[in-house]
């Protein structure tokens, strides 16, 4: 009896691979050579943070080896990041700032926060940031006037708009 | 503990309800999902987190997400507590992931509503995971939903963020918004044309990530993939979701040419191929749950071009969920060896294709 292939149910099936299936069990495929082929199907597009980290942390290297520092709180050092991927706590984001810039430039385009800000945490350092994102809100407008995206850009001048009110209204009570 | 998944999960009817049987973009966009990932300040990340350290995260947690007031039928759940057969319904519903559902260890937990379809993990990857499901393309009203979550906990729990950099968590790729928009997409006919190497090329020129079934560092099923956010960072929440909202109708337009295409141009060979597909789910006495997700993913697509009068696209959609392994077992009311559990499978779906109301 001629075995056919479990894909398309119509070829006589001549390759056989073993998969983890979705219940990370063990099984054995039987396929025909046309829907092997399809079987292998693309791998993920996205560079593994891992491998985007690898490159990054190899250019790093051949530029100057420094003496790797270790997280004060965690204990979590550099390399060992680099090895897992994950930081140990959130001090790690501030201990490795100089490294981890870069990196999130590479994955995000962008290493600064834009956005809805944690609400408690907001209100507290509502005043030394809000010159600071001013800065970055302005920066950000040239950067979406210059790719054309409208929209964002008026979204982007009324938050300026409005933060510079609040600052004005906040030097005014000040002096 | 009075009810488990099982309970929950028992009334096969109900199974399909989050993926999309109708409305706008049904036959293609099947369901989305949206979360947020969170720690908790003054605690360890995940890799670093001693098991002392993880129950008191577990239990801070819990004290203060048992304290919101989300739906009456909100529960929270320590996956400790729980059978495996109840964890595994919990994944095959994609209320948990994988990873917390499999890989980690220690004390996890899941917070969730049935009816606002809304979980919250707890300790996995990071100390949080909220997410809102819903079947279709509706990825804004979910961001609402997971965004009042987030605002009811943040008044609770004081979250690791930093001015600079936003919401900090375990892996780098998450941080700023944390926020993860994903719509999960049946392309079928870009899998059958052999285009989908062009949506992938595209998606990733686009910032965006193509994932398998069940999400993160799963393997492509059915013809199924989840089209995501890859930056988190650098970009407001609302920027994300417009970005994500321009490109979906082009993938969508893209699979629905491609289907019409095939079903004319090629109309023999699809048509042969999906009452193929058919025709074994009748009749097949072992089926292995991959097999039936093929099979299933070819019947889902007979139906929306119209090839097959029957099933109903909302039986497809139940007999998606109602194949994984979990649910087989479910259904027969107990524990399955592998070999039950594929002829438990093709009998249920077997019967269900015989009656002429299905
Ligand atoms: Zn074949
Ligand atoms: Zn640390």
């Amino acid at each position: 009896m001629t075995e056919y292939c479990q894909r398309c149910q119509k070829e006589a099936a001549k390759v056989h691979v073993t998969e983890i299936d979705a219940e990370g069990k063990k099984a054995l495929l039987h396929l025909c050579e046309e829907c092997a082929k399809g079987h292998g199907l693309p791998a993920q597009p996205a560079p593994t943070v891992l491998a985007v980290f690898k490159e990054l942390v190899d250019k790093a290297n051949t530029v100057a080896r420094t003496r790797d520092r270790q997280c004060p709180e965690c204990g979590t050092t550099f390399a060992e990041f680099k090895a897992k991927g994950r930081f140990g706590c959130a001090h790690d984001y501030e201990v490795f700032q100089a490294r981890v810039v870069p990196l999130l430039e590479r994955i995000h385009g962008a290493s600064e926060h834009v956005g809805e800000a944690d609400g408690a945490r907001a209100q507290k350092s509502a005043s030394d940031s809000a010159a600071q994102e001013l800065r970055r809100l302005r920066r950000d407008l040239q950067r979406v006037v210059k790719s054309e995206e409208y929209e964002e850009a008026a979204r982007l001048r009324d938050r300026i708009t409005t933060l510079e009110k609040q600052l004005a209204e906040g030097n005014q009570l000040d002096g | 503990m009075a009810e488990t998944p099982r309970d929950w999960f028992s009334a096969p009817a109900t199974a399909g309800n989050w993926m999309a049987s109708d409305g706008r973009d049904h036959e293609i966009v099947v369901t989305s999902r949206v979360r947020l990932a969170r720690n908790v300040a003054g605690f360890p990340f995940r890799a670093r987190l001693e098991p002392k350290r993880a129950k008191e995260v577990e239990a801070h947690l819990a004290e203060r997400l048992g304290a919101l007031s989300l739906a009456a039928d909100q529960a929270y759940l320590r996956l400790a507590d729980l059978d495996p057969l109840d964890t595994e319904l919990l994944f095959e519903r994609h209320l948990i992931s994988k990873d917390l559902a499999r890989e980690l260890e220690g004390p996890r937990a899941v917070f969730f509503s049935r009816s606002r379809n809304v979980s919250v993990m707890v300790n996995e990857e990071d100390h949080l995971r909220l997410q809102a499901l819903g079947p279709g393309g509706n990825l804004e009203a979910l961001l609402e939903q997971v965004r009042d979550v987030d605002h009811l906990v943040g008044e609770r729990v004081s979250y690791a963020y930093h001015p600079r950099f936003g919401y900090l968590t375990s892996c780098p790729t998450n941080v700023g918004t944390g926020l993860r928009l994903s719509v999960m997409l049946h392309l079928p006919a870009l899998v059958h044309s052999k285009e989908i190497d062009k949506v992938f090329d595209a998606a990733s020129k686009m910032k965006l990530a193509v994932r398998g079934f069940y999400g993160e560092g799963t393997s492509y099923l059915g013809d199924f993939f989840q089209v995501s956010n890859q930056v988190t960072l650098g970009r407001s929440v609302d920027k994300l979701l417009a970005d994500i909202q321009r490109v979906l109708p082009k993938l969508v337009d893209y699979e629905r040419d491609m289907r019409r295409t095939i079903a004319e141009e090629a109309g023999k060979g699809l048509e042969d191929r999906i009452w193929r597909a058919f025709g074994i789910l009748s009749h097949a006495r072992r089926l292995t749950s991959q097999e039936a997700l093929d099979l299933l993913s070819h019947v889902r697509l007979g139906v929306c071009v119209g090839l097959l009068p029957r099933p109903a696209l909302k039986t497809v959609n139940e007999l998606l969920v109602l194949s994984q392994p979990a649910h087989v077992q479910l259904l027969a009311g107990r524990v399955l060896t592998d070999d039950e559990r594929d002829v438990a499978r093709a009998t249920y779906i077997r019967q269900r294709l015989e009656a002429p109301t299905s």
